[in-house]
């Protein structure tokens, strides 16, 4: 059961992920010099409950350990229901960043979280106060994934000062509770894999 | 569609006795899918049982997921099954996965001289049109004298999805067209009552983590509700 504090909770802590967001873009990177609102990468993703494409922009801090990033997604009538639109934002933490050679790179170990949000009369993201000890807010629904990014920073850069894949093995919440409560649905039957290309600016 | 060929399975019975038959009912399956296939299995081991009623909530958050893994499972039953429409089937985009998985959320058959008429009572937030009870009132004049009626909808009158104007209308109804059976889940608690002292009998089914099933026999005149645990 979803109490009223849990929403109130989550809103207070998304309140908090926003003003923290906001005071690393303009601290930690008007050390470069450049715009602390120009963003460090685009990345275009396939998959991972975000749509079956998505695209945005995102930061990173820490030697590209921590990256930060919002999405718009689309899912296709074809590929779901209707033609849904998806808002995202995904963080993740990489555990190091391995040279090979000089313009390569790997990172074989990241983790992260992100936040979906389905757009659309049908879905969900406040309910009304009768319904919060009942429903779950259908719009909105959580994505932790693993992964790994391989890439390459070019020596010249022009526009692009390099670029990256990268795959994610994850989940959402929802799942999660599916396979928590039941031998039946297996770990494999809720992960399931994303690919994205990351663009450096 | 998925209720549409089991009741196609239903049309080719060979036993046109009427008024006997017996039939598990079950409903809130939700994401119990261990339970669940406990209770398919269950179902398969008695050859007596018709057809199986599940009145609604196979699901908890209404994803394409969960239709998926409850049809695998609700699929290998032996006998025909029916799949009535919950509140969380209709979360997200539910009303649609419904249709397109399952067919109508209203509808009706006849089976041994019985009617069934299944219908979308979810009403909770939503002030116009559900349950349609138009629709409702025909398709109960339609069993005429001839035939019993048996309704499914998965919130009980009374329940948090049925204001009181919306369930006095709904059991006058019942009581008006003398419904032998009015079968329904929701609350995941049991129940077998006349609800409103009117002549006409209520069952509530458990949730499946329960772990009981309902068989109803009907014979003649004659209706036996059992539970029936796994």
């Amino acid at each position: 059961m979803l109490r009223r504090g849990y929403f109130d909770g989550m809103r207070a802590g998304a309140l908090c992920l926003i003003a923290l967001g906001a005071v690393l873009c303009g601290t930690c990177r008007a050390e470069d010099g450049r715009s602390p609102f120009l963003p460090d990468f685009a990345r275009l993703q396939f998959a991972g409950h975000a749509g079956l494409l998505s695209v945005g922009p995102g930061y990173s801090w820490w030697d590209n350990r921590i990256e930060a990033g919002l999405a718009f997604g689309f899912v296709p009538e074809f590929a779901g229901t209707r033609n849904t639109v998806i808002l995202s934002q995904k963080n993740s933490i990489s555990t190091g960043r391995l040279r090979l050679g000089p313009s390569y790179f790997l990172e074989p170990l990241m983790a992260g979280f992100a936040t979906h949000l389905s757009i659309g009369k049908e879905y969900e993201i406040v309910l009304p106060e009768s319904q919060r000890d009942y429903y779950w807010p259908d719009a909105l629904y959580f994505w932790m994934f693993g992964a790994a990014k391989a890439g390459c920073m070019f020596e010249k850069p022009t526009y692009l000062s390099g670029v990256a894949a990268m795959v994610e093995v994850g989940t959402i919440n929802q799942d999660v509770q599916a396979h928590t409560r039941n031998h039946y649905v297996t770990l494999g039957d809720i992960l399931s894999v994303a690919i994205s290309a990351q663009f450096y600016l | 569609m998925y209720n549409q060929g089991n009741l196609d399975r239903l049309a080719l019975d060979p036993l046109r006795t009427p008024r006997h038959f017996k039939i598990a009912v079950m409903a809130d399956s939700h994401l119990w899918y261990d339970e669940l296939k406990v209770a398919v299995g269950r179902i398969n081991l008695d050859p007596t049982i018709d057809f199986v009623i599940l009145a609604g909530d196979f699901t908890k958050f209404g994803y394409a997921d969960e239709y998926d893994r409850f049809t695998d499972i609700f699929n290998k039953l032996a006998a025909p099954h029916v799949v009535g429409i919950g509140n969380h089937d209709l979360q997200a985009d539910g009303f649609t996965l419904f249709t397109r998985v399952f067919g109508p959320t209203d509808f009706s058959f006849v089976y041994r001289g019985v009617e069934f008429i299944f219908f979308n009572d979810n009403a909770r937030g939503i002030r116009c049109c559900i349950p349609k009870f138009d629709w409702l009132e025909t398709e109960l004049a339609a069993a005429g004298d001839t035939l019993k009626i048996f309704t499914v909808s998965h919130a009980p009158p009374l329940s948090d999805q049925l204001d009181t104007a919306k369930s006095e209308r709904m059991a006058g109804l019942f009581a008006k067209y003398k419904v032998a059976l009015s079968i329904h889940g929701h609350t995941h608690a049991f129940e077998y009552s006349e609800k409103f002292r009117d002549g006409v009998p209520y069952l509530v089914t458990d949730a499946v983590n329960k772990r009981n099933y309902v068989t109803v026999v009907l014979d003649g005149d004659v209706l036996t509700v059992e539970r029936v645990f796994f």
